[in-house]
């Protein structure tokens, strides 16, 4: 099986129900607010015991890179970000919209993000064989020390202190060990709960920390009035497509490259690109007036961005956001662990899901340009009445877990964390992502210590486990010592 | 503002604390290493004790303007408490009212408090969603949603 036979099964009707599905709900959830991918995707893993695996994978990654599409339509049209990522369109999306080329920049949205999710998918296509060949030479140790990096380096990029987002990571891996213990598999802290022993199901508790302590914080405040802007006409002009042409080139680029980096975010990418175009821009002086490189730069950088964070977690297993950590979920919630074993293993599951991805973007194109009417109508809707149905469609997915309230028991505990830990300005992400990974990287490290027994030395004097844990180690110090400039900077800026 | 939130940050890195002691000292029964290998107190001992000296640096780290919230509205402290109230009155509800019943009022709680509904519309979409939620779920997905264990309420399918 390669890319063609994926692109063949990809092609079949219910795959691309899937894709539709996945895409349409992507975009319903970049624009709605409360409800962010990693809750949603939370709220349908359930959903993937029951359906086709691949299908399952389909629609969760549509879900992913079709949010990314959704929350332009928020930012151009209400100056309001649906997605992280979408923020720096505000700056000349909505003023594009208030010079009455709402549409224009809509569609030079959609068009560039669908060119980068494609391009993207084509880098990975190319990648992801040598990365998986590589990756096959890894033993347990590479793996945990892999694992420990890219860990390491999601803490560093999250949030603004080093010290709370390597908090959350180190209680993120204490969660992680709730459940049967790798080394006899007896039950380990489940305090006699028949429902822990399979570990602490990510479900409820993202949808916790992520969907329902969102929508606690975004009810602090009463939600004004939304003030819309109009869309006259959808086709941009051949000026501006022009000018969007490079920076959407140069968007992809930084967006593909910055998406296999763990922690990063694909918000960086929009703004690396967005600093880019004006950099190199004739008339910087149009930026933030309504310059359409500065749309065009960006949307481009986050698909690129979302599709190829994908690349590391099917090729080395490893998760790079937390909702790819949930795609993840879904492979093992199947029996199936993602990594290089996956090409061989299950290459008509991974090439169908490649390609999938293919179709996915020109989907999206479908459900932004004609569909746009559609989103306006949706935004329209009291925030009161999106909030109160996202919390009972919250608890109908928590109590499908388990099938009992016990889910629901831990769907409101995580909300409660998550909430506390907004007031705090704790970083969720890590938190989120060790969960997921942690019974992998505590299964490695066992291996690894079983491997050399009493001598801890064999195992960190391999070559690729040296380099590994010298960059963690590099990492830390590095991002210790900014974190400690910055917080030098804000205690002066207190005194003054 | 800044004293309370010092005594909050200071009582969350108390709770934090406790946390990874008491998860410590399970692990340390648990076995941390042993003739044949690693035990399964291993990892969790080694991250708990990573927590515990990270949440005290955190905890002497000064506090800095930008970390404190805004002071919440007594509206908006009800609204955050509607939210929390309506999901632990659906863990405690739900076994005796059914799926129906509780998401109905959770609903209808939700809209009221925290948007400008009329009783009426409100009770209508409540009523509305909730039926179209279990028709769903239940029919469609196959998904047994709870139903009550009052014999009155459950002879009529809530």
């Amino acid at each position: 099986m390669n890319l063609m036979g994926g692109l063949a099964a990809a092609l079949t009707p219910s795959y691309i129900l899937y894709a539709v599905l996945g895409t349409g709900l992507g975009m319903l959830v970049g624009v709605l607010p409360g409800l962010g991918p990693a809750a949603a995707t939370a709220l349908l893993l359930p959903l993937t015991l029951s359906l086709d695996l691949t299908g399952s994978i389909i629609m969760l990654a549509g879900i992913y890179y079709g949010s990314q599409f959704g929350g332009t339509i928020t930012s151009v049209l209400l100056n309001v970000p649906g997605e992280a990522s979408s923020a720096i369109t505000c700056l000349d999306g909505h003023p594009m919209a208030k010079n009455g080329r709402a549409g224009s920049a809509l569609t030079i949205a959609a068009l560039v993000s669908a060119f980068a999710g494609i391009v993207a998918t084509m880098g990975i296509v190319v990648a992801a064989p040598l990365l998986s060949d590589l990756a096959l030479r890894f033993g347990p140790p590479e793996m945990f020390a892999l694992m420990l990096f890219a860990t390491t380096l999601l803490m560093a990029l999250a949030g603004d202190s080093l010290i709370k987002a390597l908090m959350m990571g180190a209680l993120g891996l204490m969660l992680a060990t709730v459940g049967l213990d790798p080394t006899q598999g007896l039950p380990r802290f489940t305090f006699g709960t028949p429902e822990l022993f399979d570990g602490l199901s990510f479900v409820p508790v993202v949808m916790g920390l992520f969907g329902l302590a969102d929508i606690m914080t975004a009810i602090e405040r009463r939600a004004g009035t939304l003030r819309l802007h109009k869309i006259e006409k959808l086709m941009p002009t051949r000026e501006e497509l022009k000018r969007s042409s490079a920076p959407a080139l140069r968007g992809t680029a930084i967006g593909f490259f910055l998406g296999l980096i763990p922690g990063m975010m694909p918000a960086i990418s929009s703004l690396l690109s967005y600093v880019a175009e004006k950099s190199v821009a004739r008339h910087p002086e149009q930026f933030g007036q309504g310059a359409v490189e500065g749309v065009a730069g960006p949307e481009a950088a986050n698909n690129s961005h979302a599709t190829a964070s994908l690349l590391p977690l099917l090729t080395l297993g490893i998760p790079t956001t937390p909702t790819i950590a949930l795609i993840l979920g879904a492979f093992m919630v199947n029996g199936i662990v993602p990594g290089p074993l996956l090409f061989r293993d299950h290459p008509e599951i991974i090439w169908a899901v490649i390609a999938s991805f293919f179709i996915g973007n020109l989907l999206l194109l479908m459900w932004n340009i004609p569909f746009v009417g559609l989103w306006v109508s949706i935004l329209k809707i009291p925030s009161s009445i999106l909030y109160a149905i996202i919390v009972v469609l919250m608890i109908i997915g928590a109590y499908a877990e388990y099938n009992s309230m016990f889910g629901v028991i831990l769907l409101f505990g995580s909300g409660i964390v998550g909430y506390w830990m907004r007031q705090l300005n704790f970083p969720v992400a890590p938190l989120v992502l060790a969960l997921v990974i942690g019974p992998l990287m505590e299964q490695n490290l066992i291996r690894s210590l079983e491997m050399f027994p009493g001598d801890t030395s064999g195992m960190l004097f391999r070559p690729m486990v040296m380099v590994l844990m010298l960059a963690s180690v590099a990492i830390l110090i590095y991002f210790s010592l900014r974190s400690a400039g910055r917080f030098d900077k804000f205690v002066r800026q207190d005194a003054e | 503002m800044r004293l309370q939130f010092h005594w909050f940050k200071t009582l969350s890195a108390a709770a934090l604390v406790a946390f990874s002691t008491v998860f410590a000292v399970s692990a340390l029964q648990m076995g941390v290493y042993s003739d044949f290998g690693p035990g399964a107190g291993l990892f969790p001992l080694s991250l708990s004790l990573i927590l515990a000296v990270l949440t005290l640096l955190w905890l002497l780290k000064p506090l800095v303007d930008s970390e404190i919230p805004e002071r919440l509205s007594r509206d908006g402290v009800l609204r955050v408490v509607t939210v929390i109230g309506s999901v632990l009155g659906s863990i405690l509800l739900m076994p005796y009212l059914g799926f129906t019943l509780t998401s109905s009022l959770a609903i209808f709680v939700i809209m009221m408090v925290t948007g400008n509904h009329r009783a009426f519309t409100a009770l209508g979409l409540a009523i509305g969603s909730s039926i179209g939620f279990q028709m769903l779920f239940q029919r469609g997905l196959n998904l047994a949603l709870p139903v009550s264990q009052l014999p009155v309420l459950s002879s009529l399918g809530l």
